[in-house]
């Protein structure tokens, strides 16, 4: 049973006045007496005087409060949900996201909208065709128009909760194109977050209970001398001040605790110093319960970034030289072009001049390139007049204009983008093609002021950067649900990815090898490489989105939405229940009157 | 004759006496024995002769076994100066058998007793807003103005008994006070008592209370309001309620009791339900 008017329940506090005025003394019938003397006397000693009497069951005042009942329920406009006699398309979108898991509702917040959205389906009207919405991360349309209500039972009962943020404004868009298809579409959305904007015959059933909630919402570290310091933030969610234990785990193994004073919607930083060099995974805890326990351990892997080689080959270039060379955590080396077939095992290969006919073990920057197999060149131009570079490697170039004496203007094949482009054409690009980063300069940058540009340096360490990343994953932070790009190695020839619950999944090959989709879980991921039978491991970490940890945000939220777009004058999507109510109350009043006539 | 006087019980009264065993003094003769001696039949002492006595009441006698001359005092009869106070204020309008009519009853028996044994009567309906009066009326030729007056009277108001009291012409003769009220009133009664008995008088207390005073018969729920002053009381009547309501009652009339007994006054009890020969029979006999 829903409500119209649920404000309307603010009468109810006429209730506790009826039994109020029932603890007042009762009007009495008056009688002539010769004098009150002897009963002023007669009540002294019985010391019966007091303004408040104790309550005593009362026929009367239990019908009086019946009544009254029945009257605030009439104001509130009930009815019964899916006892509708018009409504015959249905759209049920249940929300997945991981603030369902939250327990505040018993059991939990997800099993409570299973449980509604089975009791929609169960009173539906027969012939009803129900569209079944998974709302979370991606909104899917589990089910379509379907009729078979014991099929939707199961579609319903086969729904899973995530650990994925929601995406409201994309559920809104998908559920306004569902409902649109069909007149008469009620839209009934069972979450803890209603949608921002109303739809037609849209209802909003709220399941959340306003939780409490505390949540470690971001771990950091740096390398220090001393060894590693570790940062973990907690967000307090909960309306009151709390003192929490988090602990922090190395390599799971328990480091240390701490007792963190929160007040309500504070966020703490806790620190943790002195963690041995050697950790490689840090794991925090906090060590109590809330109603949601998903976002109270945290993960971060620990990766160290080694030395690696580059080769320069180059007739000479200064330039180059001296930029690589203040790349930090790279070591240069030079070579002619001679010993190119010759070389390999380095990280990066900088050709200068030059392509080789064959790709190295590496990556690679190829500058001022002559005709090849690899990539085509249309053409030279003199003093191209260049774009605006867009690109994220060349931010530090754009404050910084260049000018180009002749440049090749180079066909970007598939593989690549172009990085920097010119009225002729692209005269930057950068790729990743057989599983090696590659970019190519169309230009010899001796015959370029961009050498003597301060950003220069800057625009060689980006680039380095970008051709040899330290972490198999580029992203700072990665959330359940999330597709990431994983950083293979040039020379890996089969690459899988352990879930933290032990799913093994092959992501490659084929090359390239695309996103990884299946972060389903929260937790450490391992990524596993094979390359000339050496397997080579690396670790990523999949965490909790801190948007879902605020319940009580959407809840105060949910109760504006509900009131402002779930009402349905002519109540047509449920049976109204207002007449029966004032139709009960009418003989209760008869009654009541009897009674009193009656003094019974 | 009236329904409130019917001649049955004129007839009843005319054979009580009011026999209360006192003397009185006055200069009217009346069929009270008096403290003066005077020319009646009964013997009552002897003196010895002084001059200027009469020689006829020289008991001869005595001369001649005493050698010495006395004379024979006789007891005078006097008439006595009875008042009766008859509390008129609207608390006494009440009860089954209502207390006006059981009073009045009883004001006019005693009236009728003092005007027949010769005495001198007054009775004063005492209330604080229509007091009205008879003084010094003799022989029972005056009782229908008794009648008239008692039949008139209007019960209205409150009553403060030691202040009508006051306003009478009670004088400081003995004599003999009869007060008729409910005595739920203002004004101390043994501050009344005390007064009355500074004027030589003695004293009867006729409190004078109905069968619903003496045993209420109320509803569980509902509000007793005081016909004389409007004030009210909201009663939620149990068996305790009922209890302390008699034990108030009881503490009432015993509270009079022991204040008339302290200051020599007889105190009777007068339930209207009995018939006022009955109570006329105990005042009498008080």
């Amino acid at each position: 049973m829903s409500f119209y008017s649920p404000l309307a329940f603010i009468m109810g506090f006429t209730i506790p006045a009826v039994i109020l005025l029932y603890m007042l003394k009762q009007r009495f019938e008056e009688t002539s007496v010769s004098s009150i003397y002897l009963w002023q006397q007669a009540l002294n000693n019985i010391e019966a005087n007091a303004p408040w009497q104790k309550l005593k069951r009362s026929l009367l005042m239990l019908l009086q409060i019946t009544a009254m009942l029945l009257f605030i329920m009439a104001l509130a406009n009930p009815y019964i949900r899916g006892l509708s006699t018009k409504t015959s398309n249905l759209i049920i979108a249940i929300d997945t996201s991981m603030s369902m898991q939250a327990a505040d509702t018993k059991p939990s917040r997800f099993h409570e909208a299973k449980k509604r959205a089975a009791s929609i389906v169960s009173n539906m009207k027969p012939g009803s065709k129900v569209t079944l919405v998974a709302m979370g991360a991606n909104n899917t349309v589990y089910e379509s128009l379907n009729t078979d209500k014991n099929s939707l039972q199961d579609k319903i009962n086969s729904l899973e909760v995530t650990n994925a943020a929601g995406n409201i404004e994309e559920a809104a868009a998908l559920l306004s194109s569902l409902s649109g298809q069909f007149p008469n579409t009620k839209t009934y959305v069972i979450g803890d977050t209603p949608l921002e904007t109303a739809l037609d015959g849209y209802e909003f059933i709220n399941v959340g209970n306003n939780g409490d909630n505390y949540a470690l919402v971001h771990q950091a570290h740096v390398f220090t001398p001393d060894g590693i310091t570790a940062l973990t933030r907690l967000g307090s969610f909960s309306s009151q001040d709390s003192r929490l234990n988090v602990s922090l785990y190395v390599d799971g193994q328990i480091f240390d605790s701490q007792r963190v004073q929160t007040g309500p919607g504070e966020f703490v930083n806790i620190y943790w110093d002195n963690i041995p060099q050697y950790a490689s995974l840090l794991e925090c805890r906090l060590e109590s319960t809330d109603s949601l326990n998903t976002d109270n351990i945290i993960y971060d892997v620990i990766t160290r970034s080694y030395d690696k080689k580059a080769v320069l080959v180059t007739d000479r270039n200064i330039f180059l030289e001296k930029a690589f060379s203040l790349v930090k955590g790279l070591k240069l080396y030079k070579s002619s072009y001679e010993d190119v077939p010759l070389l390999s095992g380095y990280d990066l290969y900088v050709y200068d001049g030059m392509v080789p006919e064959k790709l190295p073990d590496g990556n690679v920057i190829i500058l001022n390139p002559h005709r090849n197999d690899l990539f085509g060149i249309i053409g030279k131009v003199k003093h191209p007049g260049l774009y605006k570079p867009e690109h994220e490697l060349f931010k530090h170039i754009k404050e910084f204009p260049f000018t180009i004496g002749t440049a090749s203007v180079l066909d970007v094949p598939s593989w690549g983008e172009e990085m920097l482009n010119s009225d002729k054409g692209a005269i930057i690009f950068g790729g990743i093609h057989e599983n090696r980063r590659i970019i190519v300069f169309g230009f010899d940058v001796h015959d370029s002021n961009i050498v003597l540009k301060p950003a220069f340096p800057i625009l060689i360490s980006d680039i380095a950067g970008w051709l040899l990343p330290d972490r198999v994953l580029d992203l700072d932070r990665a959330y359940p649900h999330q597709a990431v790009e994983l950083n293979l190695n040039p020379v890996t020839s089969k690459a899988y990815v352990y879930s933290p619950s032990g799913v093994k999944t092959q992501i490659a090959p084929p090359f390239p090898s695309g996103a990884f989709e299946k972060t389903y879980e929260t937790g450490v991921y391992k990524l596993v490489q094979e390359a000339e039978g050496v397997l080579a491991e690396n670790y990523f970490t999949v965490n909790c989105p801190q948007a879902e940890s605020d319940l009580k945000l959407k809840l105060y939220k949910t109760n504006d939405e509900v009131s402002n777009t779930s009402h349905t004058p002519d109540g047509s999507e449920g049976m109204p229940l207002i007449n029966i109510l004032l139709w009960t109350a009418l003989p209760i009043l008869l009654i009541e009157w009897w009674v009193y006539s009656n003094a019974v | 004759m009236s329904e409130l006087f019917d001649p049955g019980f004129l007839s009843r009264i005319q054979k009580l006496v009011l026999s209360m065993g006192i003397t009185v003094s006055g200069s009217m003769s009346g069929n009270r024995k008096s403290r003066s001696k005077g020319m009646s039949v009964e013997f009552s002492d002897f003196r010895e002769y002084t001059e200027g006595d009469d020689f006829r009441r020289i008991d001869w006698n005595a001369y001649g076994r005493f050698e010495k001359l006395f004379v024979k005092l006789f007891m005078e009869e006097k008439e006595a100066p009875v008042s009766i106070f008859l509390d008129t204020s609207s608390s006494m309008n009440w009860g089954m058998p209502n207390k006006s009519y059981s009073s009045r009853r009883l004001a006019a028996a005693l009236s009728f007793m003092a005007l027949s044994n010769y005495d001198r009567l007054s009775l004063y309906c005492i209330t604080d807003c229509n007091a009205s009066s008879l003084v010094s009326l003799r022989g029972t030729h005056a009782f229908h103005s008794i009648l008239n007056l008692l039949e008139n009277v209007k019960y209205d108001g409150t009553t403060d008994i030691k202040k009508g009291i006051e306003n009478s012409s009670i004088k400081a003769n003995r004599g003999i006070t009869i007060i008729i009220s409910d005595f739920f009133s203002t004004g101390s009664v043994m501050d009344t008592i005390k007064y009355l008995k500074y004027y030589k008088q003695d004293v009867y207390i006729c409190h004078t209370l109905s069968p619903q005073e003496l045993s209420p018969d109320l509803n569980s729920g509902c509000r007793v309001v005081d016909c004389e002053t409007g004030r009210y009381k909201d009663l939620v009547v149990s068996k305790e309620l009922l209890k302390a309501y008699g034990k108030a009652l009881k503490y009432f009339v015993e509270k009079m009791e022991s204040d008339c007994f302290s200051q020599s006054a007889s105190y009777v009890l007068f339930d209207t339900s009995f018939d006022v020969e009955q109570i006329i029979k105990k005042v009498v006999g008080a």
